[in-house]
């Protein structure tokens, strides 16, 4: 991955931190395992990226930083089906939007992924052996488009085009 | 549930493949010590059905444990963490359609270099599954009050095909080809009881293949040792 030169604050909202799909018996704490991959995902698209405290807000505004990158939202869906003729389908949806430091919106995407897995007779007698595989590539793959499609989004060029602009001005 | 959170998140963490990132344990052992040869191994094209499959999956367990087994000096570095050091480029969303997309991909400077940061320099990219015909024969059952059981004869034949291309990481090129082809049938005779008798061709395929794979990658090094 080519890695933008920027310094950018990240953001996790509750609602994308605390996602989790649930079913009886099963529990996947969805937005905590989503956050770890964008932590690494943001890791390898931008030089440095740490996040920023709860408080106070950034949209208040925010100092030594390019940008902020905020995961708003986690969407995630689980439909559990049989061993026969109805598969187990896992979809998930991230919202994901870079920011000024002012709050100026610079672009916002909507990466998502899915899955579905027709079980076997006998096939994951502990549903968990089926599902959690199935989640993990779901969550992978959403992830992996955001960075492809990000890397070679034109609003995120002339971002970076500024920048570098700004850096030899001043 | 709080540990089922726990394995989800830990296996997220496997790692996201920018500039940097620590390298496993055991892929520092590879690269470190002088003997092994590693070599990674990914199902590639992955079936994006099947995505699961593409971070472990039962044959690729069996191509390993093969070719430990046939080569012992092969060191074989899991789909997992060549998914990892890749990504986000071969996931079953993202990968390369085509061999020529997938030649492409290995010749670019980032991606050799992270995969030369791992010490490998062979990838094994094997694809191919198990077919079933349609089956023949029947079962009959029945119970009363003194007991049951069941007559009669049940078959299926199945066909499993594994294909597996080796690429020399130093120069992106795929240097050898390898294929199994195991036909076999299913059997189960019922008299009382029925007695299921599985063909067993996806292990003896993987077997086959496995037992090529070592022999290929043990030629291939030498050879190479000879002209490096």
């Amino acid at each position: 991955m080519r890695r933008i030169d920027a310094q950018v604050g990240t953001v996790y909202t509750t609602a994308a931190r605390t996602a989790v799909l649930t079913y009886p018996l099963l529990r996947i704490e969805i937005g905590k395992a989503s956050v770890t991959r964008f932590e690494q995902a943001f890791a390898a698209l931008f030089a440095r990226a740490d996040e920023l405290p709860d408080w106070p807000p950034w949209r208040a505004g925010v100092a030594g930083v390019d940008g902020v990158v905020e995961v708003e939202r986690t969407d995630a869906q689980l439909v559990f089906g049989n061993d026969s003729n109805r598969a187990d389908m896992v979809s998930i949806a991230y919202r994901v939007c870079l920011y000024e430091p002012t709050g100026v919106e610079i672009r916002c995407w909507s990466p998502s992924a899915h899955h579905s897995h027709q079980r076997r007779v006998g096939e994951c007698l502990d549903l968990r052996a089926c599902i959690v595989p199935q989640t993990e590539i779901t969550v992978r793959e959403a992830i992996a488009r955001f960075l492809l499609e990000a890397e070679n989004d034109p609003a995120l060029k002339a971002w970076e085009a500024r920048l570098v602009q700004r850096k030899v001005t001043r | 549930m709080r540990e089922l959170a726990t394995a989800l998140a830990i296996a997220l963490l496997a790692g996201c493949a920018g500039p940097g990132p620590r390298m496993p344990a055991t892929l520092e052992a590879a690269a470190a010590a002088p003997g092994p040869i590693p070599v990674g191994i990914v199902w590639w094209p992955a079936d994006p059905a099947n995505g699961a499959q593409a971070l472990v999956s039962d044959v690729e367990e069996c191509l390993t444990a093969r070719i430990r087994e046939s080569a012992p000096e092969i060191f074989v570095v899991s789909q997992r963490e060549v998914r990892d050091a890749l990504y986000p480029l071969l996931e079953p969303a993202t990968q390369p359609a085509t061999e020529e997309a997938f030649a492409a991909m290995l010749a670019r400077d980032d991606v050799r270099a992270r995969l030369a940061r791992r010490g490998l320099r062979y990838l094994i990219a094997f694809a191919g599954g198990t077919r079933d015909a349609e089956p023949g024969g029947f079962i009959l059952c029945g119970a009363g009050y003194g007991g049951g059981g069941c007559l009669g004869f049940v078959w299926q034949g199945e066909t499993t095909n594994f294909d597996a291309a080796l690429w020399a990481l130093d120069d992106g090129a795929s240097v050898r080809r390898e294929s199994a082809k195991v036909e076999g049938t299913f059997i189960m005779p019922a008299f009382v009881l029925p007695i299921p008798i599985p063909a067993r061709t996806k292990v003896d395929a993987c077997r086959e293949l496995g037992t090529r794979i070592a022999a290929a990658i043990r030629q291939l090094d030498a050879e190479r040792a000879r002209t490096r």
